[in-house]
């Protein structure tokens, strides 16, 4: 494992393993209520009716880290779901679907009251609905109509012309189909909803990300990247899981002034940086050590994935006269930004430019449709802008099909390709 | 003469674009290379797919003037993501005028009143009258009705799966006033009457653009009863348009609630029809087509399978459909099925 040489990032890890926690000790002894949901839902009307809500995609993460993957899936395919079936989106269900005591992590994820997703792809809505159906909890789906309003430079946008940006009619169908969530919230948590937390909350949402924002400016114009890409996922997302959060504002802003603090004294994750490279598409969670494979070979350290720059560019939002408005802005076209074209290819190459970024790495999921997509249109934009892109075809989290040791051979003879520095 | 509207689904809405004087036209899937699909598409879309962005960019069908794409799929929705960008960044200048439907299909009050409302848009969009409309939903209910007077002769042992596939197509490629006409004709001269002895099989997974695996059964001795498939028994539909109220309303209400889509939810309204077809006793066996492609309908599979072992129904899974050949593979799965189905 790499060495975490960021005090926020033990911050980071050991805060996630202490909600988490107590999260269990909630649920099982307090029998409170909590939720699953897609890592596109609006977090932030769980956390202001105080209903904890686990993401999807995280918890898919730390099975994969903890190298469990392979024994889920297999267990999948067994009870008749194919091979080539969505693996992110189905790992966590899959390690509450087998019974094997004392396998999941950190105790396994207890039985939820309320399942929620946004129906982007076309397997989302079966998966959830299988899983609601295993636990006998509620299913929220939202739906998601497509964009047609799609000027390619969106972030310029996002913040104070988000109503135009966003289309008035996905905004209020977003808005109506959230007000069926806050019904069900307050059922569970027998809270009501009141729209001026949910201002404050966007409010704090948005000083979160602002300081992520300024991290983000420091890895820029730092000569050598002052944080790896991995302890930049470690802090950010341990933060927006919790967004708004006091804990989660408190954090934004100790990683801010650590990265600050370390660019500001020339301070490099890895001194001998010669090649800055981007990473394109969710993380590896079952090999983060890829990222740090090519630092001594090469010289080559990652300096850039989504997680931490789509926080200011995808979440602030300022004019929060509706914020319910506002907050569905920030749900309603969250794959478009990611991964479909114009938006996802205009984006990354802006922040391959302003990273000023050697080289990509980017990933082709093999088992993650919505994530798999627009890929070739981010790879082609990127290569006509001269930036060399080396294509990984892979699953995030499961490993049976990665062989790590021709993965870094193939990788390294990209790097080789580059030339000297 | 008509421009032609190209379509890539069932679910959009044939009577508005009739009605403002276009020829609606299912985008064909078709054999040869796929250049530019090759370039800008993943490996993840289906051939269909991959054939409607290459002829597309390439400018293959000049007699297409506009292309309506619903949101009926993701991979739909990512279609006209993929030509909207190519046109954008002129890699091709010759895709049509692209227009997208956003109907969504989870069952919902919001979901109804902003389809309806999406698809007042689309009647406006394209300047479709009230009266166009009624007389676009009066041809197209006929042209249900043939579609049905099929499938019946098909229940009836009269008609193969494969011909009567061939003969629905009719009803998303070509004209619709003439449709009715010409499949009463087609029947009128139908002899075929199929042996009792062949056992009754339905093909159910992903949607089929092809008979292929509809022969190689026939061709096996079975003979495919129906298929859970827009393309086949779904085509029209349970019910009608209405032909009384608001004409955009009663189109939206037949698009919205009573067609066959990946996205609809949940599988209470999904399943029923699978349903009454193994529990009418008429099916002897279920073939499940489930492509290596396939990230959808391979999550409802291990419930349809228990569900037709619950009802004593032998079933066979495949993940090829025999498109353009089937391989021996395939084909001694199929042979060995039907034969087990006659014993």
């Amino acid at each position: 494992m790499a060495e975490k040489r960021l005090a926020s990032t033990v911050a980071a890890s050991e805060g996630q393993k202490a909600w988490f926690a107590a999260l269990r000790k909630r649920v099982f002894e307090d029998r409170a209520p909590y939720a699953i949901a897609q890592a596109d839902m609006p977090f932030e009307l769980f956390q202001i009716l105080d209903v904890p809500v686990v993401s999807n995609q995280w918890w898919a993460a730390v099975v994969s880290a903890k190298r469990l993957a392979p024994y889920y899936l297999d267990k999948l395919n067994e009870a008749g779901f194919h091979q080539g079936l969505c693996r992110y989106c189905s790992l966590s269900m899959a390690s509450t679907l087998i019974d094997a005591p004392g396998q999941a992590p950190w105790g396994g994820l207890p039985k939820p009251a309320l399942l929620a997703a946004r129906l982007t792809c076309d397997c989302v809505q079966r998966v959830f609905e299988i899983w609601a159906r295993h636990f006998s909890a509620e299913l929220i789906l939202l739906d998601a109509p497509g964009a047609m309003h799609l000027p390619p430079r969106w972030w310029e946008q996002s913040r104070h012309r988000w109503r135009e940006l966003y289309e008035e009619h996905r905004l209020q169908f977003m808005a109506r189909q959230f007000k069926g969530l806050i019904a069900s919230l307050e059922r569970l948590s027998g809270r009501r909803f009141e729209v001026e937390r949910l201002r404050v909350l966007m409010e704090q949402v948005n000083r979160q990300e602002e300081y992520l924002d300024e991290a983000r400016k420091a890895i820029c114009d730092a000569p050598k990247t002052p944080v790896r890409m991995q302890e930049q996922i470690t802090n950010v997302m341990a933060a927006q899981w919790q967004r708004g959060s006091d804990w989660a504002v408190s954090h934004a802003r100790v990683f801010r002034d650590e990265v600050v603090s370390r660019a500001r004294n020339g301070i490099a994750a890895y001194p001998n940086e010669r090649w800055r490279v981007m990473w394109v598409g969710a993380a590896l969670w079952y090999d983060l050590d890829f990222y740090t494979a090519f630092e001594e070979s090469h010289g080559a350290v990652f300096v850039w994935s989504m997680y931490l720059a789509f926080g200011p560019d995808g979440y602030i939002r300022y004019g929060l006269d509706d914020p319910l408005l506002a907050l569905a802005s920030r749900a309603v076209s969250m794959n478009e930004q990611l991964h479909n074209p114009p938006w996802a290819s205009e984006w990354i190459l802006e922040q391959a430019r302003t990273h000023r970024v050697d080289a990509v790495f980017a990933l082709t999921p093999l088992g993650t449709r919505p994530s798999a997509t627009g890929t070739r249109f981010i790879e082609i934009a990127l290569e006509e802008a001269g930036i060399p892109v080396f294509s990984i075809h892979a699953d995030m989290v499961d490993s049976r099909q990665w062989n790590a040791q021709a993965m870094r051979r193939s990788a390294a003879e990209f790097l080789n390709r580059l030339g000297q520095r | 003469m008509d421009r032609v509207a190209g379509i890539t689904s069932n679910t959009v809405p044939w009577e508005i674009l009739r009605a403002a004087g276009y020829a609606p036209r299912l985008i064909p899937n078709e054999p040869g290379p796929t250049p530019y699909s090759d370039r800008f598409m993943e490996d993840v879309f289906e051939p269909r797919f991959r054939v409607a962005f290459d002829r597309l960019c390439a400018g293959t069908w000049t007699d297409i003037s506009v292309v309506v794409i619903p949101r009926t799929s993701e991979q739909e929705h990512k279609l006209y993501l993929y030509l909207r960008e190519v046109s954008r960044l002129g890699y091709s200048k010759r895709i049509p005028r692209l227009y997208l439907y956003n109907l969504l299909h989870s069952r919902s009050a919001e979901s109804y009143s902003y389809g309806l409302d999406r698809t007042r848009q689309m009647v406006r969009d394209f300047q479709a009258s009230d009266d166009g409309l009624r007389e676009a939903i009066a041809e197209s209910n006929r042209a249900r009705a043939a579609v049905r007077a099929v499938l019946e002769l098909r229940q009836q042992g009269r008609l193969e799966g494969s011909e009567a596939i061939q003969m629905i197509g009719g009803f998303y490629t070509g004209d619709r006033r003439g449709f009715a006409e010409r499949m009463r004709q087609k029947v009128s001269v139908l002899k075929i009457v199929t042996p009792a002895d062949r056992p009754r099989i339905l093909i159910k997974g992903a949607s089929l653009d092809h008979t292929a695996l509809h022969r190689l059964v026939e061709q096996n001795g079975g003979y495919v009863a129906a298929e859970d498939d827009w393309r086949g028994s779904r085509a029209a539909g349970e019910l009608d348009i209405r032909t009384e109220g608001d004409p955009g309303v009663a189109v939206f209400d037949k698009y919205y609630y009573d067609a066959v889509s990946p996205r609809v939810h949940p599988r209470e309204q999904t399943d029923p029809w699978f349903h009454a077809e193994i529990e009418g006793g008429q099916i002897e066996g279920v073939v499940f087509y489930i492509p290596l492609e396939d990230d959808v309908v391979g999550w409802d599979y291990p419930r349809h399978l228990a569900f037709v072992q619950s009802r004593g129904v032998p079933s066979l899974l495949v993940r090829e459909s025999g498109a353009p050949e089937p391989g021996s593979g395939l084909i001694a799965q199929v042979s060995a099925f039907v034969r087990s189905l006659r014993v």
